[in-house]
């Protein structure tokens, strides 16, 4: 019986979404600061520096598939918008 | 005069209207880490007495059409306060003082979020359950 091989491309995609999510924590405790809150806005920030995406209006077009943002444009800044 | 009311989708509660007594000052508020993203918008209102729900805008800065301000806030305001107990809070007069955004973290659902902060601190402020 042949082995059944699964689809690469959402693998990759689940892999690159781990490498993602997973540097999160690990900026955290690199960053000294009491304020959980802060803590977090500092990671994501330096996640998206780790990642090349600019941090400016429309940023989130780098992280949303535009279908999603199409979907619900309410939730995304108008420069996001495809 | 928009008529704000008659625009907004949502349910309203069935008891009778609950007015207020005096003027309330009161900031909304989304200020939001989602994940990988921001949410941000801040509003500065005033809520008086008055005989029927009126919205006076006294912002003279432009805010992007795209926002959905001051629709969206307004909205917001109005999914607190006309669908709790005892019943909807509609005899007032909402003055926009003042407005806070910012080009890259706000967004149409962070105007709403801050309305509804703002309607939930004026049930707190009236003593209703928020």
């Amino acid at each position: 019986m042949a082995a059944i091989m699964p689809f690469q491309a959402p693998l990759e995609r689940r892999h690159r979404l781990i490498s993602t999510y997973s540097c999160c924590p690990l900026s955290e405790q690199r960053i000294p600061t009491p304020d959980p809150e802060t803590a977090a806005n500092d990671a994501a920030l330096e996640t998206l520096e780790r990642q090349g995406i600019p941090y400016v209006p429309g940023y989130e077009s780098q992280l949303y598939h535009p279908s999603v943002i199409i979907k619900y444009p309410d939730h995304f800044n108008p420069a996001a918008h495809p | 005069m928009t008529d704000y009311l008659a625009r907004w989708t949502g349910k309203r509660h069935a008891g009778h209207a609950i007015g207020v007594q005096s003027p309330i000052e009161i900031v909304g508020e989304r200020n939001k880490h989602l994940g990988p993203r921001f949410d941000f918008a801040r509003v500065a209102i005033r809520v008086e007495p008055n005989e029927q729900f009126i919205v006076v805008n006294k912002i003279v800065e432009e805010i992007p059409e795209a926002y959905g301000f001051p629709d969206k806030f307004i909205f917001g305001v109005l999914d607190e306060v006309m669908t709790g107990a005892p019943g909807p809070i509609e005899n007032i007069k909402i003055t926009l003082k003042m407005v806070e955004y910012d080009s890259t973290d706000s967004s149409p659902n962070a105007f709403t979020q801050a309305g509804r902060d703002a309607g939930r601190k004026l049930k707190t402020a009236l003593g209703l359950s928020s």
